[in-house]
């Protein structure tokens, strides 16, 4: 188009521009989904993605370590107690001469299994339960988010604990335990999403759009409101994680001969002393994970703003 | 002002109800007797005077009735494990501990975080609050343990110069306030940051620099009590859960505070010392909130003139 | 000459690049003189206004030329570092230069008292104790028309009606008597019963002050009321300045047409309100040419490729537009505007 116009004749400049030229160079404001932008500016976030890349893998060793290695998580050589890492034991072997690297890979999958798993009851209880408190609306509402704030104003460690003493040590109780004391969260935010889209469906119901038009605001709306929930949802991960760990840790969680990040630095303890590795291979493999996890949540953060 | 602090109050009594019910029907729900152990050593006569003792031949309802009677006056039933020991009695023996490193460790996150988060929000310098955005992530990732056991490995066993069990001199606090501080500090730095940037970006900031007001005036005058509301919010409750004691952190450095106590009497299933002990964290905890939401009915003229 | 700006260039940076919201600015402001601002939201108007006295926001940067104000150059790039430059504007921010902005209920702090806030103005530049700042408050705001001011003084914002605290803030821009007041459209947040009431306000102590005014606003009514001289501002350019009677009865861009004939007539006829088509184009990558020839019916070859410079019209009267150009064909000038010219011949 440039082109064209440049060689325009002397004279032909002072002529009446065609209508149809007029819009031909103009850049107009790009014009992206909400999702799309979100995935750009996520993608560029190199924290948030070093975090992807490292859950990635560490997901595949979860999975992949303990299958292949020739060593069972608790198979005990007690001829081999306490031995440095080596080609044999990556990670060197515990007390009972059972292989690091398997046991913290062991206890990778329960950890991000308790992760994975509070997230998604998480978003089941919270989108049922803040939808139907946000779109019931009235007194049903009030009742409903009364109940979220009691729940909400007593620390969760508290509920953990009866709930564990209740149902006993073991990983569904503490799944049930982790799972009904993190929920609310996503429910307050389920409902504060609906309240808004009400409003938004009302305000585009008063306009008068094309039925096309319409479609595209509202798809535009309902992916607006997903932002913070998955937000709600993948902050909900490490903090499972970290809440698994402190009560495995004390030993009131998960217990062995089950493996879990927290159970491995629990058994870990006595040796601390002599032998700190033992305890630094889990607690780095749990540090790690729950920073990843903190910065692909920071990084959705800034990329749904 | 009045009738919030009113509403306020009645939240926290309704509440406590909720929270004590919760306890008495989870306890209940477990099934047998308490005194009923896997291995079955004792005679059923001794067990059923154990159960006489402690009111469990009663009907629910008359035993949630006693319960809450004693829950309100403070009166809670003796230890079924340690024997002879009330349960207001070993929370006056542990609660102490507590709340000595609970207090230490607050203000030290306090004072700390917000320093650097005001520093961070008022420096240009990228750096310098790259630097910050890294130990701040570090300190909500790493979970306290982890830190204390560095720490005692560091400080208490590569170089010995700090003790690492117990918290009988001042020095023993050393270790045990740094590890239980990371986190808060961490979250009020970021708190603080993230708060004060926002009053630095609202229009009346630009209001007060058009007067002419200096960049000094502004932050001390015109910034800090209002970036200061959302870390109250999270210092309120942060500060109930740092004096009712670390369960994680009293474990690890024998701290005979009242988290210590609270996962021994969950490993000895001693029911009555939990609801007791959840009750009294529930109290304080509410308590705390309710502090909490007056200082911030204070900071806030909007709340504060309320009818 | 009480105000002098050339060349102003300002940038705010974005994700996605730098948008010129201010390109090479002039414009000149005589003592006692009301200059108007217009132009659509996002035109630069407000960006330009605190360009001239350091309030962008932590994103936006002045990248040229040079603002004199009453013999002193106060341009940021006049001066060697950002502490010096804040000096220097906070002696005169307040003081020589008042403003006042758009949305009342966000530009007082909800956690100070009405007094502190306009003390504070008068305490930042007098050496005066704090009673007799008090005193002076108290006098401010009787002269913007607040009824029980003693009450008022200990009062916080949100206790306050949107006109009320609209004059609390004029009464801060006036507490030193400023040679200068930038008004960033000051009514447009009010109810319209308000709007009048204010406008009065800040025109009546202006004009015992002596005090003049940059008001911008996107409301040509406001503007043929209050002020002496216009400038017609897109895309982050002036496109056309004169006289307020040669703006209103002779317009020569094509861009100031479009809007005079959005002005909704009192005792027209029942029209259809007209609104230039389109929309001001996306100031990342300004257009080359003219920025208004994608929405100008009446616009040229030319004006896709080479932006044009100002024609005079009068001493007093330019227009940028290659309409005015010798060489460019004559134009159908819109009804409306034809019965403005004929106004304009009566009267001239």
């Amino acid at each position: 188009m440039e082109s064209v116009k440049k060689d325009l004749s002397q004279d032909a400049l002072f002529d009446f521009l065609p209508e149809a030229e007029k819009t031909a160079d103009i850049k107009l404001l790009k014009t992206q989904t909400v999702l799309r932008r979100a995935g750009k500016r996520f993608m560029q976030n190199k924290l948030a993605m070093l975090g992807l890349i490292f859950i990635g893998l560490i997901i595949l060793m979860a999975i992949f370590v303990p299958a292949f290695s020739e060593f069972q998580y608790n198979t005990q050589d007690l001829s081999n107690r306490n031995a440095l890492p080596s080609w044999t034991h990556p990670f060197g072997t515990d007390k009972l001469g059972r292989d690091i690297l398997v046991r913290v890979m062991v206890g990778a999958r329960v950890s991000l299994l308790i992760g994975f798993s509070a997230a998604f009851f998480n978003l089941v209880i919270g989108v049922i339960y803040g939808g139907i408190s946000g779109l019931k609306g009235g007194w049903v509402d009030n009742v409903m988010m009364r109940i979220v704030d009691i729940i909400y104003s007593v620390p969760s460690y508290l509920y953990v604990i009866l709930i564990l003493v209740t149902l006993g040590n073991g990983f569904k109780s503490m799944l049930i335990a982790i799972t009904l004391t993190s929920w609310v969260g996503m429910a307050r935010q389920v409902r504060a999403q609906v309240l808004a889209l009400k409003e938004r469906e009302y305000v585009l119901a008063s306009k008068t759009l094309g039925a096309g038009q319409a479609r595209i605001l509202f798809k535009d709306v309902v992916l607006n409101s997903l932002g913070p929930i998955i937000i709600v949802m993948v902050t909900s991960i490490p903090k499972a994680i970290l809440t698994e760990s402190f009560f495995s840790f004390v030993g009131i969680g998960i217990t062995p001969p089950n493996a879990s990040w927290g159970v491995l630095a629990n058994e870990a303890r006595e040796v601390i002393t002599s032998y700190p590795i033992h305890v630094i291979w889990p607690m780095l493999a749990l540090s790690l994970t729950v920073l990843s996890f903190n910065f692909i949540g920071d990084g959705l953060t800034e990329a749904f703003e | 002002m009045t009738s919030y602090v009113l509403k306020r109050l009645l939240y926290g009594m309704l509440t406590l109800l909720v929270l004590a019910t919760v306890v008495f029907f989870l306890m209940k729900s477990i099934p047998g007797s308490p005194f009923e152990l896997e291995d079955k050593i004792f005679p059923q006569e001794y067990i059923d005077n154990l159960n006489a003792k402690y009111g469990l031949d009663q009907p629910i309802y008359v035993q949630y009735f006693n319960y809450m009677k004693n829950a309100l006056t403070g009166n809670f039933d003796n230890s079924m494990v340690m024997t002879g020991m009330s349960v207001t009695y070993i929370i006056g023996r542990s609660f102490p501990a507590s709340l000595k490193l609970g207090l230490c460790a607050f203000f030290f996150s306090l004072i700390v975080g917000v320093a650097l988060g005001t520093a961070g929000a008022l420096s240009k310098s990228k750096k310098f609050n790259y630097v910050i955005s890294v130990i701040t992530s570090l300190g909500i990732s790493v979970p306290n343990f982890f830190v204390a056991m560095l720490l005692m490995i560091l400080l208490g066993v590569k170089i010995p110069v700090l003790p690492i069990v117990g918290l009988k001199t001042p020095l023993h606090y050393i270790l045990p306030t740094l590890a239980l501080s990371f986190n808060p500090i961490s979250m009020i730095c970021r708190l603080t940051r993230n708060s004060l940037r926002d009053v630095l970006s609202q229009d009346y900031i630009v209001l007060a620099r058009s007067k002419g007001t200096s960049e000094r005036r502004i932050v001390l005058k015109h910034c800090l009590k209002n970036a200061f509301l959302p870390v109250l919010t999270y210092s309120g409750p942060q500060f109930s859960a740092l004096i009712t004691g670390s369960f994680v952190i009293e474990s690890l450095f024998s701290i005979p505070g009242i988290g210590y106590e609270f996962v021994s009497s969950v490993s000895g299933r001693d029911y009555t010392l939990i609801m007791g002990l959840a009750v009294f964290l529930g109290v304080i905890v509410i308590l705390i909130n309710l502090l909490t939401d007056i200082l911030s009915a204070i900071l806030s003229p909007q709340i504060k003139l309320e009818k | 000459m009480l105000l002098e700006v050339n060349h102003l260039s300002t940038e705010f940076k974005t994700d996605m690049g730098s948008v010129q919201a201010v390109r090479d600015v002039s414009f000149t402001l005589n003592s006692g003189e009301v200059l108007g601002i217009v132009g659509e939201s996002g035109c630069g108007k407000s960006a330009m206004m605190r360009s001239i006295l350091g309030l962008l926001s932590e994103n936006g940067q002045v990248t040229g030329g040079s603002i004199v104000f009453d013999g002193q150059e106060i341009g940021r790039t006049a001066f060697s570092s950002e502490k010096e430059y804040t000096h220097k504007m906070n002696t005169l921010r307040g003081s020589q230069i008042g403003m006042v902005f758009q949305d009342p209920m966000t530009f007082l702090n909800p956690s100070l008292t009405i007094g502190a806030q306009i003390e504070e103005t008068i305490l930042n530049h007098n050496r005066i104790s704090r009673q007799q700042a008090a005193a002076r408050a108290l006098e401010l705001l009787k002269m913007v028309g607040i009824h029980d001011p003693e009450q008022r003084l200990k009062q916080y914002p949100f206790q306050l009606s949107g006109g009320m605290r609209q004059r609390i803030i004029i009464a801060i821009a006036i507490a030193n008597e400023p040679k200068l007041i930038i008004a960033d459209e000051p009514t447009t947040a009010l109810d319209v019963t308000v709007q009048a009431q204010v406008l009065n306000i800040l025109k009546d102590v202006c004009a015992r002050l002596k005090t003049s005014i940059i008001f911008i606003t996107h409301d040509l009514g406001i503007i043929a009321e209050l002020a002496d001289r216009v400038a017609v501002m897109y895309a982050g350019k002036i496109v056309e300045y004169g006289q307020v009677d040669e703006i209103f009865y002779h317009p020569q861009h094509p861009y100031t047409w479009g809007l005079l004939q959005s002005i909704p007539q009192v005792n027209g006829e029942n029209k259809e309100l007209y609104a230039i088509p389109g929309n001001p184009p996306d100031l990342h990558t300004p257009p080359v040419g003219d920025a208004f020839y994608p929405r100008n019916p009446y616009a040229l070859n030319i004006d896709a490729v080479l932006q044009p410079p100002f024609f005079k019209v009068t001493n007093t009267h330019y227009a940028a537009t290659w309409l005015l150009d010798p060489r460019a064909p004559k134009v159908d000038v819109p009804e409306d505007i034809r019965e403005r010219y004929a106004k304009w011949k009566k009267h001239y």
